[in-house]
């Protein structure tokens, strides 16, 4: 024999069964190809350091602070999404989605706050002329000034 | 390490901290509103019925005063069944000075650390299940999540072996009677009026592997806690009239470990977690009418789960977890207790969350519960059933 609240529950996992079937549909008529557009990483002129690929990733998590000559290290982020998503993926080992959760966690823990970001790769580039310590990453084919430095990742 | 506090203390006089600018302060918030309906058992709240009273809401106020210094603090409030009712608390407010990589401090009231997310725990826009297993049920909440005292924290990198973070945290904290602790030990028969804790230390060491994405780690939890509680049901001759503090209630020993292992590969996230509870809870009447009763009942509880989420698109995430916690680990299968599945709490859960956009996500959940061990009898006053599904959905807002 059957509850109402039983019946009740039935119908509301079959509803909640055929949403994520919804939405699974849905998904698959979203998926998009990724554009193959490649970056490069520049620093402030005074950077002097061979950096490697573990240090990229240290230094975007907030774990390596300062350069080796004890300079703090300031790191910003561009955020037009398919060069972000392709560093992040390339250097930190996190989908855009995973970074942007891993920030928000210190946030909201208190033992950290947001990077500073940029959406605008002109205002990118004049932050890391301005700023000692500074790092990022923008677009190949941005071109850049002797203000700033390119930098070869080993 | 008093060199480094003097540097720290330097650091604080040097710098003008009383630049203080409302511009560079970052604030931070969210809103969630849930809803839960289970067919049979209530759990956590009336959910037989189904219960909006299933809230939570916090804002956040941060400010770098220095390249290495900044100061945070938060405001939380939430209901959950009879727990929170949304009366307004500090959830965190510190101050965290970062000397090196190697080394910084905080001090304040701090998260605890627990597992992978204990201190993310109310955050709900923060990970994939409304309800995270039981290894963070929420009756542990007022205990573990935050004190007060001071923490060591910092990361060493090494070439070859990946990079070990730690963190180590001592200080003092304090319970709410109202909270969710109490309504544990109310199964118990105690009421519990009063709680003092003595000292607390906890510290969590998490080795981030050569190996993309793998981590594996472990935290402790040490608590001195002693309680007063009114006796509710505990079989005495009812002719005593009971006023005030009947008990002396006191958990000595008490320590919770849990182990942790997390693997990311791209969008799909693997995480597993064990946790052992110990303690020695001993028990002594208090009431001068009572005759005096002493007996100790030892803490062995375990839990564990194994959890799988994976990101679909910028849009959809979907999730699931199975999980089981006994409350006497010496008796997993219930031979001791009036019923069997008492003794035990299984639990499946698949979840759907949907990001509306950046600061719109709704979710939802269902679970398949089997046993009583986390059935509260007070919510189940017609008894508990071995089994039951429960259904939530919950929206939230934060920026």
């Amino acid at each position: 024999m059957i509850s109402g609240k039983e019946k009740q529950m039935k119908m509301i996992l079959h509803h909640f069964y055929y949403f994520l079937l919804i939405c699974f549909c849905f998904q698959f008529f979203s998926i998009s190809i990724a554009d193959s557009e490649g970056f490069k990483i520049i620093v402030h002129p005074d950077i002097n350091e061979s950096v490697t690929a573990n240090d990229i990733r240290n230094i975007f998590l907030g774990k390596k602070t300062q350069w080796d000559d004890h300079q703090r290290i300031r790191f910003v982020l561009l955020t037009q999404k398919k060069i972000y998503q392709q560093f992040l993926a390339k250097y930190v080992g996190k989908t855009l989605y995973q970074y942007r959760n891993y920030w928000r966690k210190k946030v909201f823990t208190g033992t950290g706050m947001m990077p500073i970001m940029f959406k605008d790769c002109k205002q990118t580039i004049d932050y890391i002329k301005r700023t000692k310590g500074a790092i990022t990453f923008i677009p190949t084919s941005e071109k850049i000034s002797v203000d700033v430095k390119e930098i070869i990742i080993h | 390490m008093v060199p480094n506090i003097i540097i720290l203390l330097l650091n604080l006089m040097i710098y003008d901290i009383y630049a203080f600018s409302f511009e560079e302060v970052q604030i931070h918030g969210f809103v969630s509103q849930g809803f839960m309906i289970s067919d049979r058992n209530n759990y956590l709240a009336n959910t037989e019925d189904g219960t909006f009273e299933f809230n939570e809401a916090g804002i956040n106020f941060s400010q770098d005063f220095s390249e290495n210094f900044h100061v945070g603090c938060q405001f939380f409030s939430r209901d959950i069944g009879d727990v929170g009712n949304n009366e307004i608390e500090l959830d965190f407010a510190l101050a965290d000075y970062r000397l090196r990589d190697t080394i910084g401090f905080r001090f304040g009231k701090i998260k605890i650390p627990h597992g992978l997310y204990n201190e993310t725990r109310d955050f709900d826009m923060l990970r994939t299940f409304i309800f995270l297993p039981p290894v963070y049920y929420d009756i542990s909440r007022s205990t573990i999540n935050a004190m007060n005292g001071i923490c060591i924290y910092g990361n060493y990198q090494f070439s070859t072996i990946g990079n070990i973070e730690y963190q180590i945290v001592g200080g003092s904290k304090s319970i709410d009677p109202e909270s969710g602790w109490s309504r544990y030990m109310e199964r118990r028969g105690f009421d519990i009026t009063k709680f003092d804790i003595g000292y607390v230390g906890c510290g969590r060491f998490i080795w981030n592997t050569p190996v993309r994405g793998l981590r594996f780690g472990m935290t402790g939890i040490r608590v001195d806690m002693e309680a007063d509680a009114e006796i509710e049901f505990i079989p005495i001759p009812s002719v005593y009239k009971i006023t005030g503090p009947d008990l002396k209630y006191e958990l000595n020993n008490f320590f919770i470990h849990v182990s942790f292992l997390e693997y990311t590969l791209r969008d799909l996230i693997v995480a597993f977690e064990y946790m052992t509870f110990r303690g020695d809870l001993s028990i002594e009447t208090l009431h001068p009418d009572l005759p005096v009763i002493r007996f100790g009942i030892p803490v062995k509880t375990d839990s564990y789960y194994l959890s799988t989420t994976y990101r679909l698109s910028d849009l959809l995430e979907i999730g699931a977890y199975a999980a089981v916690f006994w409350q006497d680990s010496d008796d997993k299968d219930g031979k001791t207790l009036a019923s069997d599945f008492l003794g035990w709490h299984k639990e499946t859960a698949l979840c759907l969350r949907v990001d509306i956009n950046e600061a719109l996500t709704f979710k939802t959940e269902v679970h398949l519960i089997d046993g009583g061990a986390l059935m509260m009898p007070q919510d189940n006053p017609e008894g508990i059933d071995q089994r039951s599904a429960l259904f939530l959905s919950k929206l939230t807002f934060s920026f």
